[in-house]
């Protein structure tokens, strides 16, 4: 039984009427065209569907579009402002951390939540922030790289401004 | 792979949530995070025509401390745990199994209500069902036999949850609220030892708060685990240790040791914690420790991880938890 759903993608509010079983992956894919956000395994184990609630990084395959009530949702497309790449899409794409594609959007997200809340994280801290994500392409030398730069070029940002 | 359809409530109240959960004319399961229910459903191995969310029942997320009792509201997600300066000051064990679980990702949907009621996984019943088409249905899926164990007529699932062992450890208790009333059962008592029911709750009883006393004073905890990757994965062992100093700092005042995903059921290891109390924790005792503990264990194999392989990993790790919890008492 339909039900109608208003969910907030990208400052946007959508309002779908949706059954019960659509996940949230499904609804940005399908019903919203956001193709971005990738279908890996979906159960929870790759981490190419991952997408930021709140804030914080989820397995869209593991949401039911249901339960997104009053949350915001971020997903890839969210990122470029006006035009202009975010920092760390900049980086992936100068710094060869994409091959296929096919886990950047994820792992790119995943990467946008960490240095949200540590503008200063180490190697350490890069590898467990990205643990959910899996490449099968890069090695994640050069993903990680091209997060630990995009923490640099922010805080330099920040200290000239 | 999409789910199958069925209904979807909103529980206001764990009231309406047991009354939801009730129903006669229905197939009903709770949803807390929903990471495990909905792989299971998209595997079509859980099949409830019903699902309750739980998600909207205030307050079934708080942490807080009441009387020295650490109360943990069985919606808390794994990543909420992990990160609480309370849990973290005074409950460490707890915080490190919780961030250890599963990934970020995970962690932040993952609840710890779900993680205490984890349905038993096998790498026969966990699969899809191209996967499981391969082969006649196992016990579990009411067919007739038991691949991991041959000839059985039971099915030897393990319980594979991060943040039980140390709960075990820890002496923790649940609260489980039905229609008919609540009751606060031991961890311990919890489960069952063999079988795909891991606890046997009423119908439309809810798990709400898992309580935590508090830890053996200046006792110090260690949770490690072993899987086949270091995210994501489930673990194939894990190990919680408390170790406590007494008095003179030399000998072991307290140990409590206990152990997750190596049987059906997560087990405290009374015999090898008997072997430590009272003990200087030299090479010979810890040495004793770890025969009688891993006798306690008999571990049921996972795929290519037979029972012989992780009877060796579960020694591994009992001895570098013990030895590290120790280590650390020294510096308190």
């Amino acid at each position: 039984m339909k039900e109608v759903v208003s969910l907030r993608v990208n400052g946007e509010t959508y309002t779908l009427a949706l059954e019960p079983n659509v996940t949230l992956q499904e609804v940005l894919r399908e019903h919203l065209g956001l193709t971005g956000t990738k279908k890996g395994c979906d159960g929870g184990e790759c981490g190419a569907c991952t997408v930021l609630m709140d804030g914080m990084t989820v397995n869209s395959c593991l949401v039911l579009a249901m339960a997104t009530r009053g949350k915001e949702i971020t997903t890839i497309e969210g990122l470029a402002r006006g035009g202009h790449l975010h920092p760390l899409q900049k980086a992936f794409h100068e710094l060869g951390a994409i091959q296929c594609g096919y886990c950047s959007p994820g792992m790119i997200l995943s990467a946008k939540a960490l240095l949200d809340r540590n503008p200063n994280p180490s190697r350490m801290e890069i590898q467990r922030a990205i643990s959910g994500n899996l490449c099968r392409c890069t090695g994640y030398v050069k993903i990680i790289e091209a997060i630990e730069a995009t923490a640099f070029s922010i805080r330099e940002a920040a200290r000239e401004g | 792979m999409r789910l199958p359809k069925f209904e979807y409530l909103r529980a206001g109240s764990v009231e309406e949530a047991c009354a939801m959960l009730v129903d006669e004319s229905t197939t009903a399961l709770p949803m807390a995070g929903g990471s495990d229910l909905l792989v299971a459903m998209k595997q079509g191995i859980a099949t409830p025509e019903r699902l309750v969310d739980l998600g909207g029942i205030p307050g079934l997320d708080a942490i807080v401390e009441r009387e020295g009792t650490l109360r943990i509201g069985a919606l808390a997600t794994l990543r909420k745990i992990a990160d609480s300066p309370l849990v973290q000051q005074q409950w460490p064990l707890l915080a490190q199994a919780a961030r250890r679980a599963a990934s970020p990702q995970i962690r932040n949907l993952a609840t710890i209500g779900g993680n205490v009621c984890l349905s038993r996984r096998c790498w026969y019943y966990n699969q899809s069902r191209f996967w499981r088409q391969s082969r006649p249905p196992c016990l579990r899926m009411g067919g007739a036999q038991c691949y991991v164990v041959a000839g059985s007529d039971k099915c030897y699932a393990l319980h594979c949850a991060d943040t039980v062992p140390p709960l075990l450890a820890l002496e923790a208790k649940v609260k489980l609220v039905s229609a008919s009333g609540e009751r606060i059962v031991a961890l311990d008592d919890l489960y069952s030892d063999l079988g795909p029911d891991a606890i046997h709750l009423k119908p439309g009883e809810i798990l709400t708060e898992v309580l935590v006393p508090q830890p053996p004073s200046s006792g110090f905890g260690v949770y490690l685990r072993y899987s086949d990757r270091p995210s994501i994965s489930f673990p194939l062992a894990g190990v919680a240790a408390i170790v406590k100093r007494g008095r003179g700092g030399e000998e072991c005042e307290d140990a409590r040791v206990a152990v997750g995903a190596v049987c059906p059921k997560p087990l405290r290891l009374r015999r090898g914690e008997e072997v430590l109390r009272g003990q200087k924790l030299n090479r010979a005792v810890i040495s004793e420790f770890v025969e009688t503990a891993a006798r306690e264990v008999k571990p049921i194999p996972y795929i290519y991880h037979l029972p012989e392989h992780k009877r060796r990993v579960v020694r591994n790790l009992l001895l570098e938890a013990v030895e590290k919890a120790w280590q650390e008492t020294k510096s308190c």
